[in-house]
């Protein structure tokens, strides 16, 4: 007030330029996102069509898990190569190929450099799906490795190695043409991921599946990638959506920047280690499990410090997780990511595996990472980088409510109920007194509640799918204001 | 020979390892764990408040775009 009573005029000057930052600060996130767009609609146009492909194949597959004579004539859809299917698809063709789509476009933002070479990156897309295509015949043909999340021929790796050329120039490109000196934490995970992704990949196609190594080595090779792949590419880049979207879609800052950089820095050093856990009770040297025991646990410090992070940054501002379809995507994963990995360090103890191991209750973690943590940021994400991305809104606020309750709902019920039946599985399984065939029966009304959970997914997937093809289709323009799932108060926080 | 050794596979761990070093090295020496507000406020814009308050367009409206 001062300034403006004793110097009109500059205060003015001032506020011109000011408003003229602003106007250039929009126009230049208006080419970042137009700019991206073509491709990343590429990558996310086919993650949905991998999407509800691999529904409808976890659905068959879960389904005889309790009526083995569903669709009992038709070899090609037998368990044992639907399920393969079914993680494969979900793998490669949705997650990581809507990794890549809001990995780029992070990127981009971040370092406020168009994205260059779309037709590179277009072409990566084409290659991840005809790798996935290849691939996915492949197992229902019968054609599987047998190697756990690496089912999908050899040769499919050959196409999903080669769309990873381009992006990692891409995004060295980008990094190179970054404009604010201060690398932020998002970028941190999403050029980690984009490095250690294709690292992971190669080594394990190569010493599996090309130049096999020793019988004995192959299982602790298969679970350090397996393992890794969800802690060093899916996690990752989903964080980074958390790092970005929470604090932007707030307008606040993260609550310690310091404690990110912790959590950054103590993944890349712990988490490469945790996957022979998975080995326990095998043949393997003791040294080998124990180190990957310690790395499980020590996993609690990259997990607490972002729980910490993004607890008290959302803190106060809970009317905004309940008004926004973005953040209740992205709060829900946020906390799925905090139960999953603790329960994995629990887990990773030999008391406890000797109870889980074999049994359902590592299915149901597994889908607490990929699906509660990643599949739900994912969505998080593309429901604030859709309108931005193509001007448009989305079309209808229920399709919304109906998608995060189905699925939201869908998982926890997944989670809750093959939890509980994989212990009983486990300590039955421990039991001499009880034949396995009792145990097979008793584990048959978990099995169908774990249909009807897998149902609730897919009920919110087709609405997103809906809601995601009417928001291609419709004019711009035609529905103006944010769609919200409530009210907040203007420049107000909440009690809590 | 290399191929069929499971030294390999204990390389590419070690590997990893390493390159977070390497990593970790570079981002000290080139000041990203100095002025840490900075780094928080990276990704914000110039034109975007971030005092703690919550702003209504920050959702989903095109005045971001």
């Amino acid at each position: 007030m001062t300034t403006l009573s004793s110097d009109p005029a500059g205060a003015i000057e001032r506020s011109r330029e000011k408003q003229a930052t602003i106007e250039r600060s929009r126009e230049a996130r208006a080419i970042i996102d137009s700019t991206a767009s073509g491709p990343i609609l590429h990558f996310f146009i086919s993650a949905l069509f991998w999407l509800l492909a691999g529904s409808a194949l976890a659905l068959i597959a879960s389904i005889k898990l309790h009526s083995p004579t569903f669709l009992a004539d038709a070899e090609w859809l037998n368990f044992g190569r639907v399920r393969p299917a079914h993680l494969n698809t979900m793998v490669y063709g949705w997650a990581t190929m809507g990794c890549i789509g809001v990995a780029l476009w992070l990127m981009s933002r971040l370092c406020r450099a168009p994205l260059r070479g779309l037709g590179w990156l277009h072409l990566s897309a084409v290659l991840l799906n005809i790798g996935n295509l290849y691939g996915t015949y492949g197992i229902l043909t019968g054609g599987s490795t047998s190697f756990e999340w690496l089912e999908y021929p050899k040769e499919a790796g050959l196409f999903l190695s080669a769309a990873f050329i381009p992006l990692v120039l891409a995004f060295i490109d980008m990094a190179r043409r970054r404009k604010p000196g201060h690398i932020y934490v998002s970028q941190w995970y999403v050029m980690a991921a984009i490095f250690w992704f294709p690292w992971l990949y190669l080594t394990a196609q190569v010493l599996l599946l090309w130049r096999p190594v020793a019988a004995p080595a192959q299982p602790p090779l298969n679970w350090w990638y397996a393992h890794n792949a969800l802690g060093l590419w899916f996690t990752p880049v989903g964080l980074a959506a958390a790092y970005y979207l929470i604090p932007k879609v707030l307008g606040k800052p993260i609550h310690s920047y310091y404690l990110s950089l912790i959590g950054f820095w103590s993944l890349a050093f712990f988490y490469a280690w945790n996957g022979m856990h998975h080995l326990i009770g095998g043949p393997y040297p003791a040294w080998l499990i124990s180190i990957s025991v310690v790395a499980s646990v020590m996993m609690l410090v990259p997990v607490i410090s972002v729980a910490i992070n993004h607890h008290f940054t959302v803190k106060g501002s809970f009317a905004a997780v309940r008004a926004s379809p973005t953040l209740r995507f992205v709060v829900f994963a946020a906390m799925s990511y905090t139960v999953t990995s603790v329960q994995g360090s629990i887990t990773a103890f030999r008391a406890v595996s000797r109870v889980t191991h074999f049994t359902h209750y590592t299915v149901a973690h597994a889908h607490l990472g990929m699906y509660a943590f990643v599949t739900m940021m994912l969505f998080g994400t593309m429901y604030y980088m859709m309108p931005r991305l193509t001007g448009k809104e989305w079309p209808s606020r229920w399709l919304i409510r109906i998608h995060f309750w189905g699925c939201g709902l869908g998982v926890l019920h997944y989670w809750i109920v093959l939890s509980i039946g994989g212990i009983k599985q486990g300590l039955w399984m421990l039991d001499d007194s009880v034949p396995f065939m009792q145990i097979v029966v008793r584990m048959l009304p978990y099995l169908e509640q774990r249909s009807w959970a897998g149902a609730a997914m897919t009920l919110g997937h087709l609405a997103f799918a809906t809601s995601f093809v009417w928001l291609l289709m419709s004019k711009p323009g035609s529905n103006t204001g944010p769609t919200l799932l409530g009210k907040i108060s203007p420049g107000k926080e909440d009690a809590s | 020979m290399l191929f069929n050794s499971t030294y390999l596979a204990i390389a590419t761990v070690i590997g990893i390892i390493v390159s977070a070093l390497l990593a970790f090295w570079w981002a000290g020496g080139s000041g990203q764990f100095h002025d840490v507000e900075r780094g928080s406020m990276a990704l914000f814009d110039p034109d975007e408040i971030v005092d703690g308050e919550i702003e209504p367009e920050g959702l989903h409206d095109h005045s971001q775009l």
